[in-house]
């Protein structure tokens, strides 16, 4: 049927806006591209914590243990986007996957998939993508470390392996503020059971808690747990302070090709800079400077780029170019731009601390 | 039209017109003669009252809009399907015309309410992948990469500034006398006929800008590119219009054939009709390249709103223009969704009173008339309906023929020396 619709004579018929475009308008799942997955359930892991199953159209090819994908929500008429790790198993049998996800502080889609998403709910949904993945074959030995909502990719290592039974020795280091944090408390305990050989440890960093290791991160943890751990694979994943802080470890004793690593920032704070204090980056073209508070659109001109422009005033939207990080300030109305991936109008923008444009 | 000659009538520091309070000066620039009683500063208010509408709506889009629009999109593809299906069966008379009434409609919807708005940008903050202005194509021939340069771009920023906006008439009819008159004005309204049959395809070759190349402004070299995408485009829309649907229907095809350009025909008429009322009615001003000068926003503002008209109608007329009879709301705010046009109307009604600044608004007939009265007009010289003026014509016609004439005596003198040789 795909290959029908796709042919040249539907093409033909369906010009200019192809056959996917008419199948929308039957029903809004459907298109010869694919990209949306439909929410099928919704569980709560942690009090601000929630695991959403998704079932994914034909364009999903399904995922490796670590990868992730990204996903789509439309609020109030707008579309944002952000990357989630898959939380499954890459052995799941019924085409369908999790993702889980930590409500942030303030955090406007965070907040928006964990409180108001529903089954039924249709979001867009990419393929799985990322590097950070168990490699082929499965080594003997395996150290995962996380912190916080870092826990999703090990979460899905550790049920792919689970699947396949895997014999090898696996330890799973986890940081939370307190136990209730844990999300998958349970189901961690029940994959240790399946694994014969896997060793889960939660470390508690808040004040008073107790257990046989507390605290934030520190090389003593894993000399404690794996005593050679600079030989054994490891995969680490959560904010910045914990990866950077093993990463410096693994780093510093000459180990780095053992490990992994995958960052979750947190959303940076709002910037306090305004035009003329920071830098700005053009980063398809690999030229920086100092912003000096004009526009982007004449600062790139500056440095001999040539955007496309038209009316140069911001009624055109000739100009609009992806924004990669940083603020922008829009001069017609003061209105800010503080989310990485958002598209600005650069003719009548101006940055806001360091700004990186796709130009 | 004709008023925008009185511009040059007043001096830059004319002295303070009566209307004027005592003790305020007026504008240091030349206003159009309907704003000539407006201060420099209260320019300025003017031009902060419009961004305060459109800061509000800005802050105001949502769900409202974003659902509104696609639900556009679903009833155009709807009525398509439905159109297209009809004509299959288009032998039964009613099946025919219904068939091409559906077509017509969806193709009417997809230029006007969903594509012209759409490749404006006026959603592109949805941030949705298909319905932006980088990547919605729509049913005609023009590519939209090349008419959002021609429009947003140039008839947009340069709008009625008579030499740069290329929509005055689009280089091939004479709608203002700030035009210069020419010969082939005379063929002002056969031209304009002519253009409102085909309009698709005018709409196609303004972006080649010819009268640019003939002129030798342009390198020739510039428009292959172009004119190959036109040709690809065009191509494949008379391929599914007017070959592959005809197919379909087999033994019917001169049936399908023929409702297929009934169609666009219907949507070429509706459409030309309804954009020549947005800047060539009576009373709308055109301006010169002098009258932009250090414009500011708000003098941008005044132009678009002396520069456009208004069609009087009901809801369902508005969403048949793609509320481009709302034209001076659009020409304000060009990116803010248009089905918002109408409530800013009000609003936008009301700051012209207060300013005693024209709002040039009138029913479809009307407004037409005047449209197709003034390309009557403009296709002789000026002055020719004044006593005299067909001594004035015929004056024209001599200047005209006088070139061929010489070259008739010149080749005829030829003749006569190589006889003698």
């Amino acid at each position: 049927m795909r290959r029908v619709l796709g042919s040249g004579v539907v093409t033909g018929l369906t010009t200019p806006h192809g056959p996917s475009r008419y199948l929308a308008a039957i029903n809004p799942l459907w298109s010869l591209e694919g990209g949306r997955a439909v929410v099928t359930d919704v569980t709560p892991e942690t009090p601000d914590t929630v695991t959403l199953t998704l079932r994914p159209d034909h364009r999903w090819q399904g995922s490796s243990a670590g990868q992730h994908v990204r996903l789509g929500i439309e609020i109030d008429g707008v579309l944002h986007t952000r990357t989630y790790s898959v939380s499954s198993s890459a052995h799941r049998a019924d085409g369908q996957f999790t993702i889980t996800v930590k409500r942030k502080e303030g955090g406007f889609v965070s907040g928006h998939l964990t409180r108001r998403v529903a089954p039924g709910d249709v979001l867009a949904c990419s393929e799985a993508t990322g590097d950070v993945v168990l490699p082929e074959p499965r080594p003997d030995r395996l150290l995962l470390l996380s912190g916080g909502s870092g826990i999703t990719p090990m979460a899905s290592m550790l049920r792919t392996l689970a699947d396949e039974g895997h014999p090898g020795r696996v330890t799973f280091l986890h940081y939370a503020r307190t136990e209730d944090d844990v999300a998958f408390a349970e189901d961690l305990d029940r994959l240790a059971d399946r694994l014969p050989d896997a060793e889960v440890v939660v470390v508690t960093t808040s004040a008073g808690a107790s257990g046989p290791l507390t605290g934030r991160f520190s090389p003593s943890h894993l000399d404690e747990l794996v005593p050679d751990h600079l030989d054994v694979p490891a995969f680490a994943c959560g904010p910045s302070g914990l990866v950077d802080a093993v990463e410096d470890h693994y780093r510093a004793n000459g180990a780095d090709a053992r490990l992994q690593v995958e960052r979750f920032t947190p959303p940076p704070l709002q910037a306090t800079a305004g035009p003329g204090d920071g830098r700005l980056t053009f980063a398809a073209s690999g030229l920086e400077r100092d912003d000096d508070g004009r526009t982007l659109l004449e600062q790139a001109e500056d440095e001999g780029l040539t955007p496309e422009f038209g009316c140069r005033m911001g009624i055109c939207h000739t100009c609009t170019r992806h924004k990669e990080s940083g603020s922008t300030i829009d001069l017609r109305n003061g209105r800010r731009s503080d989310r990485p991936d958002e598209n600005v109008q650069v003719c009548v923008s101006v940055a806001a601390g360091d700004v990186v444009m796709d130009l | 039209m004709a008023a925008t000659a009185l511009h040059d009538d007043v001096p830059a520091n004319a002295p303070v017109p009566e209307a004027l309070p005592v003790g305020l000066t007026p504008a240091p620039f030349r206003l159009p003669p309907s704003a000539a009683h407006l201060t420099a500063d209260q320019v300025e208010e003017f031009g902060r009252e419009l961004d305060a509408i459109r800061q509000r709506h800005e802050d105001d889009l949502g769900d409202v809009d974003a659902n509104y629009i696609r639900r556009m999109i679903r009833l155009q593809k709807n009525l398509e399907v439905a159109g297209r299906a009809m004509l299959q069966f288009g032998v039964l008379p009613p099946a025919w015309v219904g068939g091409v009434a559906a077509l017509a409609l969806s193709k009417i919807l997809d230029n006007m309410e969903i594509g012209h708005n759409v490749l404006h940008g006026q959603y592109d903050w949805m941030d949705d992948p298909q319905i932006n202005s980088r990547a919605y194509e729509w049913d005609i021939p023009a590519p939209s990469t090349q008419w959002k340069s021609g429009h947003n771009v140039i008839h947009h920023t340069w709008t009625n500034v008579v030499g740069k906006d290329r929509d005055v008439g689009y280089g091939v009819l004479r709608v203002t006398d700030q035009q210069p008159w020419r010969a082939r004005d005379l063929a002002n309204p056969v031209t304009a006929l002519v253009l409102a049959f085909i309009f698709e395809y005018g709409i196609a070759l303004h972006g080649l800008e010819m009268e640019e190349m003939l002129e030798g402004d342009h390198p020739l070299d510039e428009a292959k590119p172009l004119a190959a995408a036109i040709r690809a485009k065009a191509g494949k829309q008379a391929l599914r219009d007017y070959v592959l649907f005809p197919l379909l229907g087999g033994p019917t095809a001169p049936v399908v054939l023929s409702g297929n350009v009934a169609a666009n025909v219907t949507r070429n008429l509706w459409a030309f009709m309804v954009i020549f009322c947005g800047h060539f009615p009576d009373g709308v001003e055109m301006f010169t390249e002098e009258d932009i000068v250090d414009e500011t926003r708000a003098r941008w503002y005044l132009r678009q709103m002396l520069g456009s008209a208004n069609l009087t109608g009901s809801p369902l007329f508005h969403l048949m223009t793609g509320n481009l009879s709302h034209q001076i709301e659009h020409h304000l705010f060009p990116d803010l969704p248009a089905r918002r046009y109408a409530d800013i109307a009000e609003e936008v009604r009301e700051i012209a009173d207060r300013y005693g600044i024209e709002y040039h608004a009138g029913p479809l007939h009307h407004q037409f008339g005047t449209v197709i009265r003034g390309i009557l007009r403009l296709s002789l010289p000026d002055g020719t309906r004044e006593k005299g003026g067909r001594f004035k014509v015929r004056q024209e016609l001599k200047k005209l023929t006088a070139p061929v004439s010489r070259r008739v005596d010149e080749l005829a003198e030829i003749g006569r020396q190589r006889r003698a040789a």
